[in-house]
């Protein structure tokens, strides 16, 4: 399940630790625990923009490094 | 992990040079199979018989920097050592006291006085904090080691494992070189000749009409003024104006209430402080989880915490501490300071130490980023608190 999402999530989380997951999960429809969700760009922009909405904007360089080509 | 749990036991050695206890303590993102050996190396560092035990913690503060797991995902493990000619110290280790916390709070009790051969003073509990969820078990253990030793003070903080994407915590570990217990608890306590203090500050200030709790049992507030929890809570806390706060507030009231500096607190009969009692989640029937267990009757008030009130609680808190133990040098303080502060003084919060030793004369000085706290408030008997500043002296 979810590979892309979860490498987002795992990057979001490493960034900015547990607390900011907590406040990021109750801005969204679907769950953030690793391998719970489906890979879907409506959820990885939803992530995104949630992450925006609470001050952070994911480094989208940074992130591709931590993902496979 | 190992190596550095090594590292800071040799160093502490250098200004502890008879020790009898190590307290080590660990921020949680370390591997957990990695903690019984990082207690080995601790032992092996110090002097034969030297007692070491430890717990997982949200962050440790030291030397002007902030290593926090739960907002920066930093790591730090610290070695603090107890001993010397004048201070007895003895230890008491348990497995999980969930369903059984007085018993094990007895336990732990009795395990230190045996050691001791007297009735320890104060002390540091390691219980299980917020992570025992809806079955708190710390105030449990504090009834239970007060039924061995009545008059024992304490500071302290729950134990940690990190933070669900609920914002409920995960168990913390307790370890010694010999075991890690999921959610296992430690009582570190002294006696001989020392002076000890205990402060706890929050800097929650009242801020508008509260509501009497007019139905509770355990941990869950059922009623409010005679209105469901949940209804009458939303109404205090959230905004009125604006549906999308109020129904993320609906969603998860303690996120939104660290968000928005705004809880519920019972004022303390003896001063200007609040004990939170700040609503965790909404059930399906409308009650409200408090991990502070409020009582039918009591009296809630609406507070804030805001940076600046936060930033002056670590003074009010020093000046408790000095009051408490009769001294104005201290040898080692170490302050339990709640991980919400970290959110609620931002950047900020990497000035706690200095703030700390801005009023504060003290050798040697450890903060721990606490997850459920032990407090004392202006020599009272300890209590399991929340969003608090809460220290412990030896001068």
């Amino acid at each position: 399940m979810g590979r892309k999402l979860d490498q987002l999530i795992l990057f979001v989380r490493e960034e900015k630790g547990p607390f900011f997951m907590a406040r990021l999960c109750l801005r969204l429809d679907f769950d953030l625990s690793p391998g719970a969700v489906a890979d879907s760009p409506e959820r990885e922009t939803a992530i995104i923009e949630a992450c925006k909405g609470l001050g952070y904007e994911v480094n989208p360089e940074r992130l591709a490094k931590r993902r496979p080509a | 992990m190992v190596a550095a749990a090594a590292e800071a036991a040799r160093t502490a050695l250098d200004e502890c040079k008879n020790p009898t206890v190590a307290l080590v303590f660990a921020t949680h993102n370390y591997p957990v199979g990695e903690l019984r050996e990082a207690a080995q190396a601790v032992a092996s560092a110090l002097p034969k018989g030297v007692r070491v035990v430890g717990g997982t913690v949200n962050g440790l503060i030291y030397d002007g920097a902030r290593y926090d797991a739960l907002f920066a995902n930093r790591r730090a493990v610290a070695v603090v050592l107890f001993g010397g000619d004048e201070l007895k110290a003895g230890v008491g280790f348990a497995p999980s006291p969930m369903g059984h916390p007085i018993e094990t709070g007895k336990d732990l009790a009795k395990q230190v006085q045996e050691q001791l051969g007297v009735r320890a003073t104060g002390g540091i509990l390691l219980g299980t904090g917020l992570a025992a969820g809806a079955t708190p078990c710390d105030q449990g253990l504090l009834d239970g080691i007060r039924s061995v030793n009545p008059r024992l003070r304490l500071s302290g903080t729950g134990l940690s494992g990190g933070m669900k994407v609920t914002g409920l915590i995960e168990p913390g570990f307790a370890f010694t070189p010999d075991r890690v217990e999921e959610l296992g608890c430690v009582l570190v306590c002294f006696a001989g000749n020392v002076d000890m203090g205990f402060a706890t500050a929050n800097g929650m200030q009242a801020v508008g009409t509260g509501g009497f709790v007019t139905d509770a049992e355990g941990v869950m507030i059922k009623e409010i003024d005679g209105r469901r929890a949940a209804d009458a809570i939303l109404d205090l806390l959230a905004p009125k104006d604006d549906m999308a706060s109020r129904a993320l507030f609906e969603k998860n009231p303690m996120i939104m209430s660290i968000e928005r500096g705004i809880t519920l607190a019972a004022a303390d009969p003896e001063g200007d402080f609040y004990w939170c009692h700040m609503p965790v989640i909404f059930t399906p029937e409308g009650y409200a989880l408090d991990y502070f267990s409020a009582r039918k009757g009591m009296a809630l008030s609406v507070v804030k915490i805001d940076p600046a009130a936060c930033m002056q609680a670590i003074g009010q808190a020093v000046t408790m501490l000095k009051e408490d133990a009769g001294s104005e040098e201290f040898d080692t303080v170490i302050a339990f300071s709640c991980s919400l502060r970290g959110f609620t003084l931002g950047t900020e919060v990497a000035g706690e130490e200095t703030e700390l030793r801005r009023h504060l004369k003290v050798k040697h000085q450890l903060g721990i980023v606490a997850n459920g706290e032990i407090g004392c408030y202006r020599h009272g008997r300890p209590f399991y608190t929340g969003w608090v500043y809460a220290l412990f002296g030896l001068a």
